[in-house]
């Protein structure tokens, strides 16, 4: 909590004065019930009334301090949930901003990296200095500089249109297995210094699901990029396994990664959020790709959880996809 | 031969730099992860440090403050995204000599470094030159950056030593503030008048017995100061 600071911090004292104020409130309430219920007591003994109608009068005063007891509990217990409520709403205010603040860095920061490698590839292929067979090494570089501009552009869009309207699936009948195959393949090459082993576990060789195969993939691809990029090993072990009954289909994706905190399996997948301190953000990113990921899955009716054991461990993905039984047979393998 | 060490996490941007500051006649070490950052600054004889500032492991501007904490006065430029004056400020202030914005002209980053060897070479002309001024009891020295005044020996920074120097070769005479700017930071715009204002309070307290009423540097109104040497 320490990075959600000031705001959080008077809202929490704020909430426990109120809670401490209400308790003193009822403590004084009960202690001054429980005088005046003891006074008239004594006056009516006093005044020499028989027992049968001090009964009675204790009687009624008994449901008349219970009634107004219920009341005041009752309004301190509004007083309390709306205290409660203000400071929940400020400290989720405070997240957002903090998270927002760390997406404009990060975006500036991977928006700028690219950029300026393009520049200074572009100086160096106009440079006399440079021999040629150097220029001849920057063009895929340059190429790869665009790839990672582009990428980030595509996410941030599809995250404006998502607060706009909502992800609209564009449904059709694809081969699931064929999408898991084909995205592992593509991002078996992810990183040079490091290799990539990936166990498959169950994965049919055809598995038609009614869907839609371009978000899908996004989803799947946000989540392998996450395991790829925040893995340190010096080999990168990905499983990933497939389930499948006629409700539902789980993709299972578990790495050896540098695994999550508590902290950070809470916000993993909020808009913005990036694990780690801003100026310490290791990996390229916006923030944004585990959130369309998350959005893409909601909008299949179905969810993505995530589980680590702590820092170092490794974390595990699971997507649940729900299949929509108004279309017949799934897998037709 | 010159020697930099490129802090750069990104790989293609350490690569196009690394090929042209090679092209130019430069010896480049390069480290990718803020944890090897100082391993590799005690280990190596630099003369320039290209400092990313976002950086995995430990950031740029803490770097900066370490290196400083051990006395070293190695030039350090920051080459970064962060392209607010507050955050180039901030830069500066934790020790930095020069700040460029990603994305940069490679010419500019060039003429840049080329600068900074240029005012190192005026500070510091070489060891067989007497690098060391007195007046009335008073030292400065131009090599070790270490100046002696009536409280004792105070170690300076690098642009605190130019700012006196660049007073010293001109006594006498009035030296505007904007001189003083072109001299010692270069022809870009940070840092502002006022900054220098701060440097010449910084050198009167250790200089003057009376920082209130300066016997040595004379602040000429609305023009810039005046080394004035007694003896």
């Amino acid at each position: 909590m320490s990075r959600f600071t000031l705001t959080s911090k008077k809202a929490f004292v704020l909430f426990i004065s109120i809670t401490i104020l209400l308790i003193a409130q009822a403590i004084w309430w009960i202690t001054l019930m429980a005088k005046l219920f003891n006074e008239k007591v004594e006056m009516v003994k006093e005044l020499g009334a028989d027992q049968s109608f001090i009964d009675v009068i204790q009687k009624e005063e008994i449901s008349r301090q219970v009634m107004i007891g219920l009341e005041g509990i009752f309004f301190l217990l509004l007083v309390g949930i709306g205290a409660w409520l203000i400071y929940r709403t400020l400290v989720k205010n405070e997240k957002l901003q903090f998270a927002q603040q760390n997406f404009l860095m990060s975006v500036t920061h991977e928006l700028k990296t690219p950029l300026a490698s393009m520049k200074i590839y572009l100086d160096t292929l106009n440079s006399k200095k440079i021999p040629e067979e150097k220029k001849l090494t920057i063009i895929p570089r340059l190429k790869d500089d665009v790839n990672r501009l582009e990428k980030l552009v595509e996410n941030i869009l599809e995250a404006g249109r998502f607060e706009k309207s909502g992800y609209e699936l564009n449904r059709d009948y694809f081969d699931l297995a064929a999408m898991i195959h084909s995205d592992l393949h593509k991002l078996k090459n992810f990183s040079s210094n490091q290799k990539v082993e990936i166990v498959t576990e169950n994965i049919p060789d055809e598995y038609i699901f009614y869907g839609d195969r371009f978000a899908l993939s996004r989803a799947f691809e946000a989540i392998i990029e996450n395991s790829l990029k925040y893995n340190d090993k010096d080999k990168i072990l990905l499983k990933v396994s497939f389930k499948s009954d006629k409700k539902f289909v789980s993709i299972s994706i578990t790495d050896n990664g540098v695994g999550l905190s508590s902290d950070d399996l809470e916000l993993v997948f909020d808009r913005f959020y990036r694990v780690g301190e801003v100026l310490n953000i290791s990996k390229p990113g916006s923030g944004l790709g585990l959130f369309l990921c998350k959005e893409i899955i909601k909008a299949h009716k179905g969810n993505v959880t995530v589980k680590s054991d702590g820092i170092g461990l490794g974390v595990n993905f699971k997507i649940q996809l729900k299949v929509i039984k108004n279309h017949e047979n799934n897998s037709l393998s | 031969m010159k020697t930099i060490l490129l802090v750069e996490d990104d790989p293609n941007v350490a690569d196009g730099l690394i090929i042209n500051l090679e092209a130019d006649g430069y010896q480049v070490v390069h480290v990718d992860n803020g944890n090897q950052v100082m391993n590799e600054f005690g280990k190596g004889n630099f003369d320039l440090v290209l400092m990313d500032i976002m950086l995995p492991g430990r950031d740029g501007l803490t770097l900066t403050k370490e290196i400083r904490k051990t006395g070293s006065v190695l030039p350090i430029i920051f080459i970064t995204a962060r392209d607010q004056t507050d955050q180039k400020v901030e830069g500066l202030l934790a020790g930095g000599d020069d700040y460029i914005t990603k994305p940069f002209d490679v010419s500019e980053l060039l003429a840049r470094i080329q600068g900074i060897f240029r005012r190192q070479a005026w500070l510091d002309p070489g060891e067989e030159t007497e690098n060391e001024f007195e007046f009335d009891g008073r030292s400065i020295n131009f090599t070790t950056y270490t100046a002696k005044g009536p409280g004792g020996e105070v170690q300076l920074t690098r642009k605190e030593c130019m700012v006196m120097k660049y007073l010293i070769e001109r006594t006498g005479k009035v030296v505007s503030r904007d001189q003083l700017l072109d001299a010692v930071w270069g022809y870009h715009t940070y840092p502002t008048n006022r900054t220098i204002d701060n440097f010449i309070l910084r050198l009167r307290k250790i200089f003057e017995y009376d920082p209130k009423k300066s016997e040595y540097i004379e602040t000429i109104r609305g023009v810039g100061y005046r080394f004035t040497k007694k003896n």
